[in-house]
């Protein structure tokens, strides 16, 4: 039943879109009648379809502007359920009913779409594409790492992939996905989303709290009471600390639900259906809100570990140890002013979601209604509706939504939705619209009742949910077909760095529908797998690294004809880079930490607030950001990793495995040292493994170009250290200060033990490195992945 | 700190330029004009602008409920706010606080904006009213006044500019937000602060890779090497990449790597402009965001490294008490134009650089219970035409006195009954004939299939 009512939405928006456009047989290009090669398909199928559905769908079932493609529709899952979506709910225009394809006419449509659209082998085709060769599932493994952990795998980790294949990749990534690098990963990809990032502390201070009305949350300041200043330092640094991650707390708290359901193997429909908010300690005080288990506890970090060091070293006296990333579902259950209580359904009833997708008066919510469409139900209600001629412009109608042809197909999908959203306000608080102090002055006389397409949302009776209007409509969102496909969108975004294919238009080649047809259809497969086992978003993050599109290492151009979206490769986002360099070096680069908003955004990124688009290409100034990185985190790593320990029995270094700072290729008379020459190509192969994923014989021509960058660099050095008066500045046996080996770059720059340090480079050796490690750190596929 | 220019290391290598976006990059000089487009953000309001419609109750029938009487403007028409020769009328400011009287200094400053900006800049200005956006959707709004193009994937005029310039500048086309889709034609940069230029300007600055400096008897440069070692091996990999995709984003890479990098000018040419123009000593110092904008830019392109740009304000979307927001907001664009215009002459570059004014579409012709305006397809835009080009000091286009779209004689811009609306399409059209770019391959890739109106004749 589910099913149909689902079903019936997808085409429920088609006939609001389309129902100015009814079929007239005419589809431009190859006439449906005449020339369309119906090969085994069912023929009067074929007839009926191209009279009743071609108009919308498009001739090759490819979707037009307004009607939804049919290529892996969401209820084509067997011949029986489509026939009878159809009989209910098609065919829909202008002169159409949708009583006009009952019975048998269902089911022939019905097995015509089926077999010409949605035939068996798009739905075999989860893992490959012909054409396209995959990595070897241990580079897979070692970008998955990197990208979704922050770190490089484990030999063992490798060995089980090598030996397992696909079931040990999943398994390693299992295990992966239970890293908090993970956990943080998780939160970009989803921030892209839903931006509510824009209120944190680094961006706009107390952006979050701001955003909680104090009347309902008299204590959302708490720390203040708490923590009275002029007390003691302690104090002070407590109320500071506690100010800051409680506002980050209440601004993370529904991309905290994300991690939570991810890190609980919880089903991700939760998102919008939980009846409860994540809290940590300190957003838990601003709530006042009651742990869904009484019993439970928050977490308390060692007395040494200080979390409110993450924000500033000027809290160093605080004494706060509550974890501030344990969070824990809560219900706010508290006399509000004008409510008790919330009726939690995930994200839709966070002020965070409420207020980054705001409302006004006289907008009425329609712009959530937006939102959910687009987030949730994979539906840009506003590319559809497209041109608004000048003649819809009514200044007569009373109510131009509800009266107006041109406005109301658009708004009969709009506003139920808009309505679900009637009782909390534009500023996200939440006011009953009956609430006798008419300070939420909701009419229903002129916007449709609450509901989503088509079904009316119970208002009466004792089925009534009249004032819990978004958990039901998050429990309609979390059972409608395309919810799964908006969460696979996202997540495919977030992993594969690309949007998904638009849906061919008329005059899309056969190439670019093959190519359309095919990623949807993987999509759908990932999407259902994902759905069957419990609506785990790992198990689609799994299909998704393990598909063609993240894993594509060739194609054959002669038979995938359209192969400009297959593959992974991307322009790193700065969190990425920091990540990639925080894996392979151990640390990342200063000028791209969170409290360093513009170069983010100068280097791609986003502020989640004006800038809400990752740049994908790379400008002149990011070339020159990638090329600063290189050069200074190259001086930073290099004599740092020397001063690693290095021994037969351990080796802890993560660069320079294979070298010390005393082997150079040539003895002082300028003859070979055939065994440190290898030991240099062997620390190079070794780099060009670590650092850019490449598994490179010791002939390779790109080991011998990078090994003559060693020997190019440390000729010119010997030569400038024997000859120091010939040049400016006079060469030095030092190192630069920031390049020299005296900090420990690994544990927030504390000074190294004085024996350790290295700080003099006799030989030029280790500048020598540096100059490897530089070019290393600006090739493509260092700044790419 | 210590600068230098990075050696031109594709000359030594002789590798021939990669073509990964366009044809187009023929170019090697600098431009020598540019574009500036000014997106005022939500949808402003061209009635309290430059085409005011007075007090007159225009809808008094049609909307008995409507605030202010159903007049569309809150305000009449004043005499003193039309410039004579180019019949270009601006609003008059209605009372933001303080009283008829005795008007408050928002009021006074708003009024001052006003008159400063249309006083100075009539006779460059061509205004053009009566512009039928065909939406009222954000979005869509957006993207067909900067592309022309109601359907995604047209580039915005300053990405497609920009491309036509030359796509290889390092900032090429500076996007600080608003509508500033690429198609990758060019690369967008963001750069709203220059102090971090300052280290990009030459990666090793501090010397971390030894290099000599002029006066020395001997020539050393290790990351000159470095560069050229990676330039090489960017071309080997071009040659082998597999996949479509490595292959599109190599060549990419490519491009963008071989430009000479001249980063370090751009702060040189912004401390220039802001030690005569500061941005916190200009008018009534008001929207720092903006004039911050609006130095850098015009340092870019005195620097030779931009040849377009975005420059984007909010504050236009007044579905309440609009007349505050509205005419505040609108004060502060016309003032932030001032200093982009005051700044690009201080650079030397005001008879070289258009700037373009618009915004997602209109506001309603009355005022809704929370005496704001909602949204209306029906807007303007304005052109600043160079300094000294000639141009300008014209109104073209008209929208009916109840502020609704009209034909209009292609010609004259005067409304004809066999005329036809005018729509974002024509007037990109125009602009991009104004520019000089309508005709090349780029733009003729993303076609503008429509009649000429005359606009800019």
């Amino acid at each position: 039943m589910n099913t149909i009512r689902l079903f019936s939405i997808s085409f429920f928006l088609l006939a609001l879109f389309g129902c100015e456009q009814n079929y007239s047989g005419d589809v431009g290009g190859a006439s449906v009648q005449n020339n369309l090669d119906f090969g085994n398909f069912n023929a009067e199928g074929a007839r009926l379809y191209g009279e009743q559905c071609a108009g919308c769908h498009g001739v090759e079932g490819n979707g037009t502007e307004i009607g939804t493609p049919l290529v892996a529709c969401a209820s084509c899952t067997s011949i029986a359920a489509l026939a009878n979506e159809v009989s209910l709910t098609m065919p829909i225009g202008k002169n159409a009913e949708v009583s006009d394809c009952d019975g048998q006419c269902a089911n022939d449509v019905a097995e015509y779409i089926m077999y010409a659209f949605n035939g068996l082998s798009l739905y075999q085709a989860t893992t490959s594409l012909e054409g396209v060769s995959a990595l070897p599932l241990s580079e897979t493994l070692r970008n998955a790492t990197i990208q979704l952990a922050g770190r490089l795998p484990t030999e063992a980790e490798t060995t089980q992939v090598i030996n397992e294949g696909e079931a040990g990749f999943a398994t390693v990534m299992n295990e992966v996905m239970t890293e908090d690098e993970f956990y943080r990963r998780l939160n970009e990809i989803f921030n892209d989303v839903f931006l509510t990032d824009k209120y944190l502390w680094v961006n706009q201070g107390n952006g979050a709290l701001n955003l909680l009305d104090s009347d309902d949350y008299p204590g959302k300041s708490w720390y203040n009471t708490s923590y009275p200043s002029d007390v003691s330092d302690a104090v002070n640094d407590n109320r500071g600390c506690a100010n800051r991650i409680s506002n980050d707390a209440v601004a993370r708290e529904g991309l905290e639900l994300i991690n939570h359901l991810a890190r609980n193997n919880l089903p991700i429909t939760e998102l919008v259906t939980a009846d409860y908010v994540m809290v940590n300690w300190y957003s838990q005080q601003v709530y006042e809100a009651e742990l869904v288990d009484p019993n439970d506890t928050f977490q308390q970090l060692a007395a040494e570990n200080n979390p409110c060091l993450e924000y500033s070293s000027s809290y160093a006296n605080a004494t706060l140890r509550y974890d501030p990333y344990d969070f824990k579902p809560a219900r706010i259950t508290k006399v509000l002013e004008y409510a008790t209580g919330i009726p939690h359904a995930g994200i839709l009833t966070s002020a965070m979601f409420l207020n980054r997708f705001p409302t006004t008066l006289t907008n009425r919510n329609r712009h959530r209604s937006y939102s959910v469409y687009d987030i949730f139900l994979d539906t840009d209600i506003l590319e559809i509706e497209g041109s608004r001629p000048e003649d819809a412009i009514d200044t007569m109608s009373s109510t131009p939504t509800l009266e107006n042809a041109a406005c109301y197909t658009c708004h009969t999908v709009m506003d139920p939705i808009a309505s679900a959203f009637q009782h909390w306000d534009d500023r996200g608080r939440r006011i009953p619209s009956n609430h006798p102090s008419n300070r939420n002055p909701w009419s229903s006389n002129d916007i449709e009742a609450p509901g989503i397409a088509g079904r009316k949302l119970p208002l009466s009776g004792g089925s009534s949910v009249f004032s819990s209007m978004l958990q039901w409509l998050g429990h309609e969102i979390a059972i409608d077909p395309r919810y799964m496909r908006a969460i696979t969108r996202h997540l495919y975004k977030g992993l594969i760095g690309q949007d998904l294919l638009p849906a061919p238009g008329d005059s899309a080649s056969a190439a670019e529908i093959v190519a359309f047809n095919a990623q949807r259809s993987i999509l759908t497969t990932i999407g259902q797998a994902m759905a069957t086992d419990g609506w785990n978003i790992k198990t689609a993050i799994n299909g998704l690294l393990l598909s063609p599109y993240y894993r594509a290492n060739t194609v054959d151009s002669e038979k995938v004809v359209e192969a400009n979206h297959i593959g992974s490769t991307r322009l790193l986002t700065p969190e990425m880079l920091q990540r990639k360099l925080q894996a392979t070096l151990g640390f990342d680069w200063h000028e791209l930490r969170s409290n360093d908003q513009d170069n983010r955004i100068m280097f791609g990124g986003i502020d989640s607030d004006s800038v809400i688009t990752r740049i994908n290409e790379p400008s002149g100034l990011m070339i020159a950001m990638q090329e600063l990185m290189a050069v200074e985190m190259a001086c930073r790593a290099t004599a740092f990793d020397f001063t690693k320990l290095r021994t037969p029995e351990l080796n802890e270094r993560r660069l320079f495995k294979f070298v010390s700072p005393d082997i150079q290729p040539f003895d002082n008379d300028g003859f070979e040292l055939t065994s440190n020459i290898e030991a240099i190509k062997k620390n190079i192969q070794h780099l060009h493994s670590v650092l850019l994923s490449e598994s490179l014989p010791i002939t390779d021509p790109e080991i011998e170009a990078t090994y003559q960058v060693f020997l190019s660099s440390i000729q010119l050095g010997k030569t400038m250290l024997n000859n120091p008066d010939d040049y400016q500045p006079t060469p030095s046996e030092y190192l630069s200060w920031t390049c020299r080996g005296r900090w420990d770059r690994e544990n927030n720059d504390a000074d190294l033990e004085a024996e350790l340090r290295i700080e003099r480079d006799e030989n030029y050796v280790i500048r020598s490195w540096m100059a490897v490690m530089t070019y290393l750190l600006s090739d493509y596929r260092y700044i790419y992945e | 700190m210590k600068r230098r220019h990075f050696l031109h290391m594709l000359a030594a290598t002789g590798m021939t330029a990669s073509l990964p976006l366009t044809s187009q990059r023929a170019f090697a000089a600098a431009p020598d004009k540019f574009l500036v487009i000014v997106n005022a953000g939500g949808g402003w309001d061209p009635t309290s602008l430059c085409d005011p419609k007075g007090n007159l109750g225009q809808y008094a029938q049609e909307r008995p409920g409507a605030n202010n009487g159903g007049s569309i403007n809150s305000v009449p028409l004043s005499l003193t706010k039309r410039d004579a020769l180019s019949g270009i009328q601006w609003s008059d400011t209605p009372i933001i606080d303080g009283s008829t009287e005795s008007p408050g200094t928002n009021t006074l400053r708003v009024d001052d904006q006003f008159d400063s900006f249309f006083e100075a800049y009539s006779n460059r200005l061509t205004v053009i009213n009566g512009i039928d956006n065909g939406t009222n959707n954000h979005n869509t709004g957006n993207r067909a006044t900067w592309s022309g193009s109601l359907e995604m994937g047209y580039p915005s005029l300053a990405a497609l500019f920009a491309a036509s310039q030359n796509p290889g500048l390092p900032m090429a086309y500076i996007s600080n937000g608003g509508y500033d889709f690429t198609a990758s034609l060019v690369s967008r940069a963001r750069a709203n602060s220059a102090g971090f230029i300052d280290d990009l300007a030459d990666p090793n600055s501090d010397e971390y890779l030894y290099r000599t400096n002029d006066t020395s008897t001997e020539s050393a440069d290790i990351f000159s090497q470095i560069k050229l070692a990676q330039e090489q091996r960017l071309e080997r990999q071009k040659t082998n990449a597999k996949l479509p995709l490595r292959r599109e984003q190599l060549n990419q890479l490519f491009t963008v790597r071989e430009q000479d990098n001249d980063l370090s000018r751009l702060s040189i040419e912004k401390d220039l402009i802001e030690a005569n123009l500061p941005t916190n000593n200009h008018m009534h110092n008001r929207d720092q965001g903006f004039k911050r904008q609006a130095s850098l830019v015009a340092a870019a392109f005195k620097a030779g490294i931009a040849a377009s740009a975005n420059i984007s304000t909010g504050g236009f979307d007044t579905h309440g008490n609009h007349d505050s927001s509205q005419y505040q907001s609108l004060g502060d664009l016309l003032e932030g134009i001032i200093y982009l215009q005051q700044a690009l002459a201080e650079a030397g570059i005001a008879d070289r650089t258009t700037v373009v004014v618009g915004s997602d579409f209109g506001r309603t012709p009355y005022y809704n219970s929370s005496r704001g305006k909602d949204h209306w397809p029906v807007t303007s835009m304005m052109v600043v035409h160079p300094q000294g080009s000639g141009k300008g000091g014209k109104v073209f286009g008209a929208s009916t006195d109840k502020f609704r779209s009209q034909p209009l004689d292609l010609s004259s811009g005067q409304a004809h009954a066999n005329g036809q609306l005018l729509t974002p399409a024509h007037v990109n059209l125009a602009l991009r004939k104004e520019l000089g770019i309508a005709d090349n391959n780029l733009s003729l890739s993303y076609p503008i299939n429509v009649d000429d109106f005359a606009i800019f004749s």
